[in-house]
């Protein structure tokens, strides 16, 4: 168990950097500078000499230099916002998308798990075709659409909610489904597979003819076999609801974290950019490993050949 | 192992309407497009400036056909009377015949993406798990970095990065080479999942008895290729492909609600709802604005992803399976 | 055989006259026609026949575990005798029970024992939970006596240390224990009746004597009824009391082990014989096989269905005034019309039915019964 930990942490380490390089090569090579934003233009001599100031003239030093900043966790200034320190934006912002991120997970498996094993158990029945139909109108609107669906019918016409901005626990649901939609209608797909999957195995067969009940097959013989690629999923889907989402954020007014993803690659702004993609991928890597542990945990015979 | 079966009607039934709604929404957007060609950007039409929906045409006859009003057709005073059925926007432009070449510009973007998705990510997934070892890992090691990327962060990344190299390419930023980028910059982060379709497939496929039979009398790879591996993969890559399609729509809306998206006055359903926004956020009157192009976006998301979905099932005998609790 | 009157004072578990069709593509395709078999209190029932003739199916149809769509039961009667612990409860027709009722037949008066336990037991469930669930599932007991009698369960089925294997997972397990957890967990409840599918077939051979010594022993200590399901004519000699041979969905024999083996009489029968290998035989004898293979359910010949495979018709064939019936191409041998025919004028669909040739030995095939006249 420990050297699998080890080895999923070295691993861990490699995907980040290489998601570092690879990010990093993308934003030298796209065209323009943090000083080139905005409307007044700067001199020549006075953009080199902010490019030196940076080491933004020279690629190489400039990787090296954000690096080596990056492992003692400090991404450096931000020229989006004047007087701010991308750590500071970070420490701001990532709460709050914490916050919604994870409540919206929880509501994404509250409701999918129960939808998806409900249409796998009744096959082809109305009930399954209904709810695969909202499923795919769900995800079929862009998530700015149903936000602003939302906003316009929970917060403005019954006036239940807020209509934006962050603050009270009262802020908190409309953005968490909103930003649930689309991983619950993923969940409810993989639930759904993996019950069918499941539900024809000849264990479900043997629990029956132990004389266990429907609901008890279902729920305690075919479901936690059914959850694994549920779990598996889980893990880049909950690093990716974390760190953000722009439509959500600019539709309620919250200013979390994923704002900062687009802002940042708009203007342009490097070291918000970077220190937010290894904010990222680090949630992603500590997330995939959370969910090999539990999925070890559940599957016993991957524990084996971990 | 590779025979469509729908074993049920009601297994039949999601293919059945999904592409029954797919085809009469273009046979619309086809029949309109002559008009909506001509029309789509049409401003002059004052007056008409978020006007809502009515049966009854608020635009003039004399206003919409140039020359002589008394000939006109019965086609032409057809599609005159269309263009208030789905109101105006905010520059008196006629929604109705922005929204079906909206869909048609949607469609083309989603096939495109889903092309260089099938293209890419077959020809990547086959390769690894064609050759194994260690270039299976290096290329599948790259395939897990690039998903460990944030997603919407790339295609933005990519769109910018390519806009000046292919705006040059296509001697200045047409409508064709904005597609292009837009194309470039959604098929380019489509076919990781692909790959690993296909990488799996391959892998299964080289266990299966029959191949190393053949392998066994000495085929070539190539023959393997060409009469065992590529034709077990028509079902798994059309499937994947058809659901890549309405992931290609919805990133193109998200990109058109950042502002980079299809530029104007080029509609697409992504842009056209994206705009509907800006206008019900601001004011909540001009229902229309939404809902008409988010209704046909619904409908051929819905309709993709029904085909898509029935197919994966059909394609998978697993699915198949009777259960005994039903 | 087939009219036999729901008398069970011998008998536990009796399938009359069973019918079951499956739905393929849009067909009613029978599997099983009119199946009868009684299985007595206390003795061992087999039911032999090649993969495909329908005799996992009829195990399956007892516990109504065959998937419905696309799976029908057309008609027929599965009838459990009143139990003898609890008198209050009458002779019931399985076939009939409603959801709740049956569930209190599944594994507490019928258990089965299924033939690839590693698929069939549960993947991340310990053994000792599915069989502490198992008896918690009928019984009202502690989780602590529950315990307790799970490990006294795989000490009965001879496994050498009963606690590591409680907590032990099923991929951890040997093919042999795995089959050893199945079969305690199927004796868990203390049921009437055992119903093994093919229990020892992805056994190896040394295992598969084990687990049918332990399924004997068992049986005995338990006075259990067994019905025990195999293609394999030494799993019948080695544990049947009776045997029915089935063919193509019909039982076309049926006679105590005993009788059988020394005097097997439908052609079929002594095709299976034939394909064992013998210590015994002095010189040895080159096997011989049944040419072809059993017929699938949707393409069944008419008349009797073994009629294109069986030697003793186109011997029979060949005898003068024998009014015959050619073959279809690309076969070029002759049989008795009276084999090959859906003739009205013999029964509805030309199949031969059971007759008693002697004492407890039935047999359906014309040219035997036949002889024997």
């Amino acid at each position: 168990m420990t050297r699998m930990l080890v080895r999923r942490l070295l691993a861990g380490l490699l995907t980040i950097a290489c998601i570092y390089a690879i990010t990093f090569t993308m934003v030298v090579s796209i065209p323009g500078n943090p000083f080139q934003q905005g409307q007044h233009r700067l001199s020549s001599d006075v953009e080199s000499a902010l490019l030196a100031r940076y080491h933004m003239d020279n690629n190489w030093l400039y990787f090296w230099e954000f690096l080596r900043g990056a492992v003692r966790l400090d991404f450096g200034p931000t020229f989006t916002y004047a007087d701010w320190t991308c750590n500071q934006i970070i420490a701001a912002s990532l709460p709050i998308s914490m916050s919604i991120g994870l409540a919206a997970m929880l509501i994404a498996l509250m409701v999918g798990v129960p939808i998806g094993v409900t249409s796998a158990v009744r096959r082809h029945s109305w009930l399954d075709i209904s709810a695969t139909t909202l499923i795919l109108t769900g995800i079929s609107l862009p998530t700015f659409v149903t936000g602003s669906a939302l906003l316009i019918a929970v917060g403005v016409k019954l006036q239940l909610a807020p209509v934006g901005g962050w603050g009270t626990l009262s802020h908190l649901p409309l953005p968490a489904i909103t930003l649930s939609l689309p991983f619950m209608a993923y969940i409810v797909r993989l639930t759904r597979a993996g019950m069918i999957d499941a539900l024809s195995a000849d264990f479900v067969r043997t629990a029956i003819a132990k004389g266990a009940s429907r609901q008890r097959v279902i729920w305690r013989h075919a479901l936690p076999v059914a959850l694994l690629p549920v779990l598996s999923f889980l893990g880049p889907a909950t690093a990716q609801a974390v760190t953000g989402s722009f439509v959500v954020e600019k539709v309620f007014g919250i200013p979390g974290m994923g704002q900062h993803f687009v802002n940042a690659a708009l203007n342009r702004d490097p070291g918000l950019l970077l220190g937010a993609v290894l904010v990222f991928s680090t949630l992603l890597v500590a997330f995939n490993i959370v969910v090999d542990l539990l999925y070890a945990a559940l599957d016993p015979r991957i524990s084996e050949a971990l | 192992m590779n025979r469509l079966r729908f074993t049920r009607s009601r297994q039949k039934a999601p293919v059945i309407v999904g592409g029954l709604l797919l085809f009469g929404l273009l046979a619309v957007s086809l029949g309109t497009l002559e008009h909506a060609i001509q029309w789509h950007n049409v401003q002059t039409l004052t007056g008409a400036i978020r006007h809502e929906p009515s049966l009854e045409p608020v635009v003039p006859l004399t206003a919409f056909v140039s020359g002589d009003v008394g000939h006109a057709s019965t086609v032409t005073k057809l599609a005159h009377r269309a263009t208030s059925w789905f109101g105006h926007d905010d520059l008196g432009r006629s929604l109705f015949y922005r929204v079906w070449p909206g869909l048609l510009v949607s469609l083309a973007i989603g096939l495109a993406a889903a092309f260089i998705a099938a293209v890419v990510g077959t020809t990547w997934g086959a390769t690894a798990a064609i050759f194994g070892g260690r270039v299976d890992r290096a290329m599948m090691r790259v395939v897990d970095v690039l998903y460990g990327l944030p997603y919407i962060l790339m295609v933005i990344l990519l769109k910018i990065a390519l806009t000046e190299p292919l705006a040059k390419l296509f001697g200045g930023r047409t409508v064709g080479a904005d597609l292009a980028i837009l194309l470039v910059a959604i098929g380019g982060v489509s076919w990781l999942t692909m790959a690993r379709v296909v990488r799996g497939q391959v892998l299964a496929l080289k266990q299966q008895p029959y191949v190393e039979a053949a392998r066994a009398t000495g085929a070539s790879t190539y023959y393997l290729l060409r009469h065992h591996l590529l034709p077990n993969l028509v079902g798994p890559v059309l499937t994947y492909a058809t659901l890549v399609i309405p992931q290609a729509i919805l990133q193109e809306s998200f990109l058109s609600f950042l502002g980079i998206g299809v530029q104007a006055p080029t509609p697409s359903l992504g842009r056209l709802a994206a705009d509907g926004i800006e206008a019900v956020n601001t004011f909540v009157g001009f229902w229309w604005l939404i809902v008409f192009p988010c209704l046909v976006l619904v409908i051929a998301l819905v309709s993709l992803n029904f085909i898509g979905d029935a197919l994966r099932d059909a394609f998978d005998p697993k699915s198949n399976q009777a259960a005994l609790l039903s | 055989m087939t009219e036999t009157a729901t008398i069970l004072e011998t008998s536990v578990l009796e399938i009359q006259d069973l019918s079951v069709s499956f739905d393929i593509n849009g067909r009613r395709v029978p599997v099983v026609e009119g199946v009868s078999l009684v299985i007595p209190r206390g003795k061992t029932v087999a039911l032999v026949g090649e993969s495909g003739c329908g005799k996992s199916v009829t195990a399956l149809s007892v516990l109504r575990l065959l998937p419905e769509p696309p799976a029908c039961v057309d008609s027929g009667r599965i009838l459990l005798a009143a139990s003898t612990a609890s008198s209050e409860n009458g002779t019931v027709d399985l076939l009939r029970l409603r959801d709740a009722a049956l569930r209190h037949v599944r594994g507490a008066r019928v258990a089965m024992v299924f033939q690839e336990p590693l698929t069939a037991l549960h993947p991340v469930m310990p053994a000792g939970a599915q069989i502490v669930e198992a008896i918690q599932l009928h019984e009202n007991v502690s989780q602590r006596d529950a315990k307790t009698k799970a490990i006294a369960l795989l000490d009965d089925v001879g496994i050498d240390k009963p606690d590591q294997c409680f907590s032990a997972y099923t991929h951890e397990l040997s093919g042999g224990m795995r089959q050893r957890v199945m079969i305690a967990m199927a004796l868990a409840a203390d049921p009437e009746v055992l119903i093994a599918d093919e229990p020892t077939t992805a056994l190896d051979s040394v295992v598969q004597a084990q687990i049918l010594d332990l399924l004997a022993k068992l049986q005995a200590a338990r006075g259990l009824g067994v019905l025990m399901i195999t293609h394999d004519l030494g799993v019948v000699s080695r544990v049947a009391d009776e045997v029915s041979v089935m063919y193509a969905g019909h039982i076309v024999e049926h006679a105590t082990t005993q009788e059988l083996f020394a005097n097997p009489q439908h052609p079929y029968t002594v095709g299976l014989m034939q394909c064992v290998p013998r210590i015994t035989a002095n010189a040895p004898t080159r096997l011989t096989v049944i040419e072809g293979s059993v017929p699938r359910p949707e393409s069944k010949p008419a008349g009797c269905a073994f009629h294109p495979r069986c030697l003793l018709a186109r011997q029979r064939a060949s005898e003068p005034e024998m009014d015959t019936i050619a073959l279809e191409p690309p076969a070029t041998t002759s049989v008795p019309r009276r084999c090959a025919q859906a003739a009205s004028t013999i029964t509805s669909s030309g199949t031969p039915e059971l007759r008693e040739i002697s004492t407890g030995h039935f047999v359906a095939c014309w040219e035997t019964a036949d002889a024997h006249h």
